[in-house]
């Protein structure tokens, strides 16, 4: 049994802190998100746990820490669902090849650069309880990944989604989430079979059938929830509750088949029906409870586990500073060398680099599920948290710093002036997301 | 065009294959043995020595929680904070000495051996604090 006064005491505690250091960020010109996520770390061991123990103790007990978990792991379901029902397959059907070619090089050249760097990893902070393939390719993941919401908030923000740039880097991050995912479960996957090969094929034949009973099966009975809907004109409880049903359903036999319960969530929020309106009215019902009170727990939770306190000695700094220093190049250099490959000028390919090396609460994410799995160690994960926060927290000031959009004449119309009617549509897309408040503090 | 599709085609290949050279690499490369987790400890040993290490209270019960980074191991005895070792692996040998040797009776020196091939859930070796001439013996199994 929960001991509940004690959840009650964690809960206010991390919401407060979550809200103020969140209102700070703002006041420097940060999206709110990045301040929550540094209030989970403050409460960890990094912070209250080192300067005030008996206080870090009293509050956060390690028998108490499950009950907290269970809540952020559904709180996170709710978040990939969300961020499911928000991709727009518009984004991903009729994008140039411009955001393929630079989506994709954005993922591979830091995943390619991150698994040569587990090379010299690997002897220096995992152990042989972790095979090789499993630890190259969880860091090679981990160095790819970009946070498509808090990317939407920046552009957003900078008044960019307007331009050529924003429609590209919008599409970009699109197609990033969509690959990185499916990358990503691939990885899990493999890291978890430790069963025989027949039960191996099974277990893949079983993915594949799976996905193809939401595709084909479930998603065009889906389809008739979004015709009710436009009867109605809401989605009304029952409705929500299907829904609901469907997510948890999903996640439970993507977890069974040896991926992670996050990828049945994300799958099951990507077969929603994709009406502006309907999307709007889905996620109306879900967001604020995600982002206000869920989505704190899980930083908090992020950050209990994350000791900074680990990483002792020059040596282990020496290592954190290789990691920041792999996945800027990667994704900073790799996403802007292949936009300037494909014709952008400098400084938007510059820009677009900047933003695609946004990583925030994906990042976190997965770097749990690593975490969980035993694939990275503790202080690993302490190092890949601080370099998300950080490859977050510079993206708006060297963006500020590389991209004056507001200063360049021409190619930086408004929407506007951009005759490609699909253009028009993400853009309003990306800002009826942004003005519902779906993405209101860049997750 | 065709030629941003010619360098997307080279340079998919190119990555998978610098990936699959990484890999084919790495599999060479070994890492430090696996000694992360839970503990529990069986304390032997002559009994001035279990009294002079002021270990008698956990005769037969002593617990070791290990983290592990890479050879760096961090140890706590018994889930205490104040009793903390640092240490580190190297082939089958567990070296590790008291994170704050200036804290009274918290110094303690650890010496601990794994059989990798046969047994890799069982620990043996030696516990010493500075003032005992003797060393107690310790003998453990992997609980978790």
């Amino acid at each position: 049994m929960p001991d509940l006064p004690k959840l009650l005491l964690q809960i206010a505690v991390i919401l407060l802190m979550a809200r103020i250091v969140g209102w700070l960020f703002q006041k420097i010109h940060q999206p709110q998100v990045i301040g929550e996520m540094i209030a989970g770390l403050l409460l960890g061991p990094s912070l209250l746990g080192w300067v005030a123990p008996k206080a870090s103790a009293f509050l956060f007990p390690p028998e108490s820490l499950g009950f907290l978990s269970s809540l952020s792991e559904i709180g996170l379901l709710l978040f990939m669902f969300l961020v499911g029902v928000e991709l727009n397959p518009k984004i991903l059907k009729g994008r140039s090849h411009t955001a393929v070619v630079v989506s994709h090089v954005s993922i591979l050249a830091p995943f390619f650069l991150g698994s040569a760097l587990a090379l010299y990893l690997y002897p220096r902070l995992s152990d042989d309880s972790v095979s090789f393939v499993s630890f190259a390719l969880f860091i090679g993941t981990a160095m790819s990944i970009t946070a498509f919401p808090v990317l939407a908030r920046i552009l957003a923000e900078r008044k960019l989604l307007h331009t050529h740039l924003g429609i590209v880097a919008i599409a970009c991050a699109a197609i990033d989430d969509v690959t990185g995912w499916t990358i990503f479960a691939v990885v899990v996957f493999i890291i978890r079979s430790t069963e025989s090969i027949s039960t191996i094929w099974l277990m893949l034949l079983g993915i594949i059938g799976f996905v193809a009973l939401m595709l084909f099966v479930i998603r065009p009975v889906l389809k008739r929830l979004e015709s009710l809907y436009f009867k109605r004109g809401d989605v009304s409880h029952n409705m929500l509750a299907v829904m609901m049903l469907v997510m948890l359903a999903s996640s439970w036999v993507t977890e069974n088949l040896g991926i992670h319960a996050l990828f049945g969530a994300f799958l099951a929020g990507a077969i929603m029906p994709k009406s502006e309106n309907f999307i709007e009215a889905l996620t109306v019902k879900i967001n604020d409870a995600v982002i206000v009170l869920f989505l704190p727990l899980f930083f908090a939770f992020t950050g209990l586990r994350t000791s900074i306190g680990l990483l002792n000695g020059t040596q282990m700094w020496f290592f954190f500073g290789l990691i920041l220093l792999v996945a800027v190049l990667g994704k900073f250099g790799g996403s802007s060398l292949a936009a300037r490959v494909s014709g952008m000028n400098w400084r938007e390919s510059g820009a677009l680099g900047v933003l695609m090396n946004t990583r925030g609460l994906i990042e976190l994410v997965l770097l749990n599920i690593g975490l969980d799995l035993g694939v990275i160690s503790p202080t690993l994960f302490a190092m890949f948290v601080l370099m998300a926060l950080i490859t977050t927290f510079m993206t708006s000031p060297l963006l500020e710093w590389i991209y004056f959009a507001r200063l360049l004449p021409g190619k930086y119309a408004p929407i506007e002036q951009v005759p490609d009617k699909l253009e028009k549509e993400l853009v309003s897309h990306a800002l009826s997301g942004i003005d519902s408040g779906k993405i209101e503090i860049g997750h | 065009m065709v030629k941003i599709f010619l360098g997307y085609i080279g340079m998919l290949g190119m990555t998978l294959l610098g990936l699959m050279g990484v890999l084919r690499l790495g599999s060479g490369i070994e890492a430090p043995a696996s000694v992360k987790g839970t503990w529990e400890f069986r304390v032997s040993g002559p009994e001035t020595a279990v009294q002079c290490t002021g270990l008698t209270g956990w005769v037969g019960n002593l617990e070791l929680q290990i983290s592990q980074s890479g050879p760096d191991l961090t140890i706590h005895l018994n889930n205490s904070s104040e009793i903390t070792l640092t240490g580190k692996v190297q082939d089958a040998t567990i070296t590790a000495a008291s994170k704050n040797p200036e804290i009274e009776n918290t110094q303690m020196m650890l010496s601990l051996q794994l059989n990798r091939a046969d047994q890799p859930d069982r620990l043996q070796g030696l516990l010493r604090t500075p003032n005992c001439v003797d060393s107690v013996q310790l003998d453990g199994t992997k609980v978790q």
